[in-house]
């Protein structure tokens, strides 16, 4: 227990010697995106959230939203992990980065059983894209993100399934 | 005996009897004079044909007849053969008046139903009447009364006892059917006067395992209101009502009323808050409040029925549903009816609605949110042997569900409904239906609750564009319509049936505009054929076309199609184009050369998916799918890929 406390003091009074150093959002932007590149996903997820807390109206605000969504939803805070993607829903002006809001989204209102909530993300999700087939059989889109998941989204033409790292997350049937 | 005694007696019996006959000539002399006071008192309703006089202290009535005084000449709806008056001799020497202290009537027959209606329709005299009656002490005693709904209907019998005591007032009895002794229903009345103020402390009703009524309340005025509460069983199953017996508010109920647990193991039915406030005036009754919970589930009612020549009605009835834990109710959240309109002789003329809302509830997959029926010039007539005939000039029907909403009228719409089943009621209708004729039968399973119904019905001859309140893809049907279809309600609500169009076409359908756009084919804006068939199915999943079928020289159509909760779409369909047909396009030209000419015809299978309004599309695996992908190398393939998605808008 002891040695735990001091382990966490440290890690704050390295974040807070790191983020001293940040002067401005793109700054930490950088400083996110490298500790999310070498796996230290901790240390990312509280630069994003300085650049929520500090920077509302940054052009990095979305990505940090994002970032800080997936960490909630790793640890299993959904309310939080709620709360973020479902301001992200409305506010992202990239699809790509949309689509997996929504399969997040989709994933917690299941957890909760928020069972209307649920259907009508299903039915985002199906109408997403209108899509033809005429010789192919699946379409495919991809996203990485900030804390470089590798996502992907496979549209069939009766369902939908979405990867994270090559695992399957969720499956839409219709 | 000694002489004196002897001589005495005769004397005394002598007296007696001179003073009996003398009491009694005098009683037939004033008979006429009798009637006129009985007339002024009694509104004309009340008369006898004769009185007597026994020793000590009684007048015998007989020939008691009570008429009621609304219908001219007025008929007859009591009488009572014999009747006994105790009277007091005291009060009669010392105060000269006739105080009765008991009446008794014995075997009176009496109309009840007629009594009903008089005692409805002239409330506010009989109240008036028994407020001015001499506040003194008096009982009523009623044995082997004949009750019968009218002249030759069932009867049965009545024995009751009214005391009215200083301020207070009693009264308690036992109504039982002639042949079923088992039945009784126990009445049991406890008042008092203030002022002219009538307080009930208690009304009950008891049937052993049946019923179980108290109401309490008072009557000022015009004005009576009251509350209350009632346990019922009937032959009815109504689920979940062990679910409700658990309640706080039935438990409240038990403790309030020392009603043991066991007593109410019989109750289906718990009409719980029952409070009212009715109000008589000369020419109608208003109920501003009628409002109770049954089984859990608010009902409230508010209405005005004028009273004069018939009856008139307006009356507004609400349900609430919320709490219903049946899962085929579970969805109906709130029920309305509107009755407008006057019954006379048998035959109610008005306008109604029925509006049923639909939860929204997030577990309910179904898609209905509202039904609406309303029904101008109805006609309702109600026929001696349980039946009653329904004819209306107009009935429309609304209904919505979270994405749609779809409507049907009907017009010369009538029906037949058979009430002479206990539990199974019968309806048979027909009607027009635009230029062509609905018809049809369901049978209503009232032994359950809620309602079980099975319906079969036929639409004759209709065009089908007429029906595009109902889809809206029907306006680019042209076409006559015909169709059987089966309902029922039970476990869920289910409408199958099938449906043809002879001798039409389908003009401007958006697949076959796009098809012929793309392909250059003009001739699929317009697809003519002698029959399209389709099975159809209608539940609380969606709509479904199954065994779609179309057959025209040109172009084959079959598969399905499928509409969810949400609109969205699920089907398969294989459509078939003539060589003839593809010869036209510049487009599909290459395409039949590259296909050679063993194909007579072009068969496409397709899949559909996605929102009703924006499609996806997947061209199945086929012979000639095969044969083109054989035959064009993958770069013509991703290059025809790219300009469909281009051509429609698909792509990110």
């Amino acid at each position: 227990m002891k040695k735990k406390a001091i382990f966490l003091l440290l890690l704050a009074a390295l974040f807070f010697s790191r983020i001293t150093q940040a002067s401005d959002d793109g700054e930490l932007y950088s400083q996110a995106v490298e500790n999310a590149r070498e796996g230290n996903k901790d240390f990312a997820f509280m630069y994003f959230k300085d650049i929520l807390k500090r920077y509302p109206d940054s052009p990095y605000t979305a990505a940090a939203a994002f970032a800080c969504g997936e960490y909630y939803y790793r640890i299993a805070d959904y309310d939080d992990a709620l709360r973020m993607f479902g301001q992200l829903e409305a506010a992202s002006a990239n699809p790509k980065e949309t689509l997996f809001v929504l399969m997040y989204l989709f994933k917690i209102a299941e957890v909760k059983k928020e069972w209307s909530f649920l259907e009508r993300l299903k039915k985002d999700i199906i109408t997403f894209k209108r899509l033809s087939f005429l010789f192919r059989n699946f379409k495919e889109y991809k996203y990485r993100s900030p804390l470089f998941g590798q996502y992907r989204a496979v549209y069939y033409i009766d369902k939908v399934e979405f990867y994270i790292d090559g695992e399957l997350f969720a499956q839409i049937s219709y | 005996m000694p002489r004196y005694l002897t001589k005495s007696l005769l004397f005394l019996l002598a007296l007696v009897v001179s003073f009996t006959v003398i009491l009694n000539i005098s009683l037939f002399i004033f008979k006429p004079a009798l009637d006129r006071v009985l007339d002024k008192y009694s509104f004309k309703s009340l008369s006898f044909k004769g009185a007597y006089f026994l020793p000590p202290n009684f007048i015998f009535l007989r020939g008691v007849s009570f008429k009621d005084p609304r219908i001219i000449p007025p008929e007859t709806f009591a009488v009572v053969p014999a009747s006994r008056l105790d009277f007091s001799w005291l009060e009669l020497i010392q105060n000269e008046r006739l105080s009765v202290s008991t009446v008794s009537l014995y075997g009176p027959k009496i109309e009840y139903k007629r009594l009903q209606g008089m005692v409805f329709a002239e409330f506010r005299r009989i109240a008036d009447f028994i407020r001015g009656l001499p506040r003194q002490d008096i009982q009523i005693r009623v044995k082997s009364a004949l009750l019968e709904a009218g002249k030759g209907s069932r009867q049965s019998g009545l024995d009751a006892v009214l005391t009215l005591s200083g301020e207070h007032l009693f009264s308690s009895g036992r109504w039982h059917k002639k042949e079923d002794e088992a039945w009784p229903l126990d009445y049991r009345f406890k008042g008092f006067w203030v002022k002219d103020n009538l307080i009930i402390e208690s009304l009950e009703l008891k049937r052993e395992k049946a019923l179980h009524l108290e109401l309490w309340g008072g009557l000022k005025g015009n004005i009576l209101e009251f509350k209350g509460f009632s346990f019922l069983s009937g032959s009815r199953d109504y689920n979940k009502s062990k679910a409700v017996l658990e309640r706080k508010a039935v438990s409240q109920y038990r403790r309030k009323f020392k009603i043991p647990d066991d007593e109410l193991s019989w109750v289906k039915v718990y009409i719980l808050d029952i409070d009212c406030r009715m109000d008589f005036s000369l020419s109608k009754v208003t109920i501003p409040r009628f409002d109770c919970a049954i089984n859990n589930n608010p009902v409230s009612l508010k209405g005005e029925i004028g009273l004069g020549d018939g009856f008139s009605l307006n009356a507004a009835i609400s349900c609430g549903m919320a709490d219903f834990r049946n899962p085929s109710s579970a969805r109906l959240k709130q029920s309305e009816l509107n009755l407008n309109g006057r019954l006379k002789d048998r035959v109610f003329k008005g306008q109604a609605g029925i509006n049923m809302d639909f939860s929204g509830n997030e577990d309910a997959s179904g898609p209905l949110e509202n039904l609406n029926l309303s029904f101008k010039g109805l006609r309702l007539y109600f026929a001696r042997h349980k039946q009653v005939r329904i004819a209306a000039d107009e009935v429309n029907c609304f209904s919505r569900t979270k994405s749609n909403a779809y409507k049907a009228s009907l017009n010369g719409f009538e029906a037949g409904v058979y009430l002479g089943h206990d539990r199974y009621k019968m309806v048979r209708f027909n009607s027009r239906f635009y230029d062509g004729l609905l018809s049809g039968q369901a049978r209503l399973d009232a032994g359950v609750f809620p309602l079980k119904a099975y319906a079969s019905l036929r639409v004759k001859a209709v065009s089908a564009n007429r029906l595009d309140g109902i889809l809206e893809h029907f306006s680019k049907v042209s076409g006559r319509l015909s169709s059987r279809m089966n309902f029922h309600s039970h476990p869920e609500a289910v409408l199958k049936g099938d449906i043809t169009i002879d001798r039409g076409s389908l003009n401007d359908f958006d697949f076959f505009n796009w098809l012929g756009d793309y392909f250059e084919l003009p001739s699929l804006k317009r697809v003519g054929f002698d029959s399209a068939a389709a099975n159809f199915t209608v539940d609380e999943s969606g709509v479904g076309l199954q065994d779609i079928r179309l057959s025209s020289p040109d172009v084959g159509l079959k598969g399905y199609f499928k509409l969810g909760t949400s609109d969205l779409v699920s089907s398969r369909l294989s459509m078939t184009l003539s060589r003839r047909l593809l010869r036209d396009s510049k487009r599909f030209l290459p395409l039949l050369n590259i296909i050679g000419r063993g194909f007579p015809a072009l068969t496409f299978s397709f899949q559909l998916s996605g929102s009703l309004h924006n499609m996806n599309f997947q061209w199945l695996r086929s012979e000639l799918k095969k044969k083109l992908q054989d035959s064009i190398p993958d770069f013509i393939e991703r290059h025809i890929e790219g300009k469909i998605e281009q051509a429609i808008d698909f792509a990110p």
